[in-house]
C-alpha cells in the first residue's frame, strides 16, 4: 500500500465512490465533489467504510479544522464561522493544492466544505494514510494482510502490527505546525508589539 | 411546440399564490405550539427549470445555473428550497397574516452551513425563522420555526440498501449495546433512527458533523414513543461547553421505507 501512486489510488477510490453512489465510475473525476455526484450522508459512511477497507487505512472522524482548534484552542483560527487570518494560514498549509487567491477575502468554515467533499482531497488523504500501512513485514519481509480491528498481520512470521488512525496522524500533524510555525512566528510578533510599545 | 419539437408551456400563473407546493406534515416532533412546522415534497411539480424560475430568488437562481452536480442532486436541491420557502411562507402567513411569495424568502447558508430564510420580509416583520431542511431519495422536509431563539434539526433516511456494518462506524461501543438490545426484526430501522437523531441534532447546533459523529451520543431510547436522548461530548461541548450533561431530545418516527427524526432546541434548554 505504501507505495500506490496518486492516479492508482484515485482509480480504487473512483470504483468505491461509482458502486456506493451506483454511478459510471467514469463521472468520478478528481474535481468532482462526493455529494455533486449524489452522495448522502450515509453514503459518505459507506465509502468511508468501503476505502477503510479496501487500502487498510483509518480515516479521520472530524474536520482537520476541529482538530486544529482542539490544539489551537477557540477563536484563533475560526471566528463566528469565519476562518481568521491564521486560520488561513494553517489551511493554506495543509491545502497546498488549493488555489492561493481562493484564500483571499472571507472565508467561511462552510467554504471548505467544498474541498473537503472533493474527490482529489479524498484521493490526497488516502495516499497520505496509506504510507502508513505497510505491505512487507519488518521483521521478515513477509506479506502483511488485514487482521482484526485496526491491525495487519505478517502472513509468513505472524508479526502483528496497530495501524495508526487518520484522526493521530492529523493530530500529529497540527501539533507539529503550531510547535514548528505558529508559536515561533506568535513569539516573533510579541517580540515586536514589545519594542514598539 | 417549439423549434426542437418539445412542448412548451406558459407558466401557470397561479403557482406563486397557491398556499404551497408541498404539504403540511405531521411530523413526529414534540408538541411545541404554535410557531413550529413541518412540511413534505415527494416529487418536483414541476419541470425543474420552470420550478426553479418560479421559486428562486435571483442568487438562488444563480446557484441554481451553476450547480455542475447529478440531476439527482440538482433536483433534491431544488426540492429542497421549494419545501423550505413553503414551511416558511405558512409560518409567517400563519403569525403575521403576510402572504409571502416564494422567490421573496431566500434560502441560504450561514458561515456554518447551515439554512437560513433571509429577506426583506423578515426585517419588515421582524421575525428570524428558523429552518432545517433534509432529503434523501427523491423526498424532502423542511421543519421551521419562529420562536426567537428557538433551533431546529430534521433528518430522513431510506432503510433501503443501507450496510448493516455501517454501525461500526456511526455508533460507539454503548450505542452499539444499546442497539443489540432492541428486537432483531426492528434493529436496522432503529439504526437508522438513532442516525437521524445524531444527524438532526447535528444540524439544529449548526455544526453538521465536522465535529464528528460520536460527538453526539445517544444515552437513551424510549421506544414506544420513538423518543431517543442525546448528549454532546467532546470536540462538540467545546462549542457549546453550557449544553455539557445537558439530555437533548430527539423524536424519530417510520413511514413505509423512510426514518425521520426532528429536535428542537431553545437556547439554555432543550425540548
Amino acid at each position: 500500500m505504501s507505495n500506490m501512486t496518486e492516479s492508482e489510488v484515485f482509480d480504487k477510490f473512483a470504483q468505491i465512490v461509482a458502486r456506493s453512489l451506483r454511478i459510471d465510475a467514469s463521472r468520478v473525476s478528481i474535481d468532482a465533489q462526493l455529494n455533486d455526484l449524489g452522495a448522502e450522508s450515509l453514503d459518505l459512511i459507506e465509502i468511508s467504510m468501503e476505502t477503510e477497507s479496501q487500502f487498510h487505512i483509518f480515516l479521520p472522524d472530524k474536520s482537520i479544522l476541529e482538530t486544529a482548534v482542539e490544539v489551537f484552542g477557540s477563536d484563533i483560527l475560526e471566528k463566528d464561522g469565519y476562518l481568521t487570518e491564521e486560520g488561513k494560514r494553517l489551511m493554506m498549509r495543509r491545502l497546498p493544492e488549493a488555489d492561493v487567491r481562493a484564500f483571499q477575502g472571507e472565508i467561511a468554515v462552510k467554504d471548505l466544505q467544498g474541498y473537503f467533499l472533493k474527490v482529489g482531497s479524498w484521493v490526497r488523504m488516502v495516499q497520505a494514510l496509506a504510507k502508513f500501512t505497510p505491505g512487507e513485514c519488518a521483521e521478515c519481509g513477509g506479506r502483511m494482510t488485514a487482521s482484526m480491528g485496526f491491525r495487519m498481520k505478517c502472513a509468513s512470521c505472524g508479526q502483528e502490527i496497530t495501524l495508526r488512525s487518520g484522526e493521530e496522524l492529523n493530530r500529529a500533524w497540527v501539533r507539529e505546525y503550531y510547535e514548528t510555525e505558529y508559536l515561533p512566528q506568535a513569539a516573533l510578533v510579541a517580540v515586536s508589539v514589545n519594542a514598539v510599545q | 411546440m417549439d423549434a426542437f419539437g418539445s412542448t412548451v408551456c406558459d407558466p401557470p400563473d397561479d403557482v406563486q399564490c397557491t398556499p404551497g407546493l408541498s404539504r403540511l406534515w405531521d411530523a413526529p416532533m414534540a408538541p411545541c405550539g404554535q410557531g413550529t412546522l413541518c412540511c413534505r415534497l415527494d416529487a418536483l411539480p414541476l419541470e425543474p427549470d420552470l420550478l426553479a424560475h418560479l421559486l428562486l430568488t435571483p442568487s438562488e437562481w444563480e446557484f441554481w445555473r451553476s450547480m455542475r452536480a447529478v440531476d439527482k442532486r440538482r433536483h433534491e436541491w431544488l426540492l429542497g428550497r421549494a419545501v423550505a420557502k413553503d414551511a416558511v411562507r405558512r409560518l409567517v402567513e400563519e403569525h403575521s397574516g403576510v402572504p409571502l411569495t416564494p422567490s421573496e424568502i431566500e434560502i441560504r447558508p450561514d458561515p456554518y452551513g447551515r439554512p437560513e430564510a433571509v429577506g426583506p420580509f423578515a426585517t419588515r416583520l421582524g421575525i428570524r425563522p428558523a429552518i432545517s431542511i433534509s432529503h434523501s431519495h427523491g423526498t424532502a422536509v423542511a421543519l421551521a420555526a419562529l420562536c426567537p431563539g428557538q433551533l431546529v434539526g430534521i433528518d430522513l433516511e431510506n432503510l433501503a440498501r443501507r450496510r448493516e456494518d455501517f454501525e461500526a462506524i456511526a455508533f460507539s461501543p454503548d450505542e452499539r449495546r444499546m442497539l443489540a438490545a432492541m428486537p432483531r426484526e426492528s434493529r436496522q430501522e432503529w439504526a437508522l433512527r438513532m442516525w437521524c437523531a445524531k444527524e438532526a441534532v447535528a444540524k439544529a447546533l449548526g455544526r453538521g458533523f465536522s465535529i464528528g459523529i460520536q460527538a453526539f451520543h445517544i444515552t437513551g431510547a424510549e421506544t414506544g414513543g420513538g423518543i431517543l436522548q442525546l448528549e454532546l461530548r467532546d470536540p462538540a461541548l467545546e462549542h457549546f461547553p453550557r449544553l455539557r450533561g445537558i439530555p437533548i431530545t430527539a423524536h424519530t418516527a417510520r413511514e413505509k421505507d423512510f426514518v425521520f427524526a426532528t429536535t428542537i432546541y431553545q437556547q439554555g434548554a432543550v425540548e
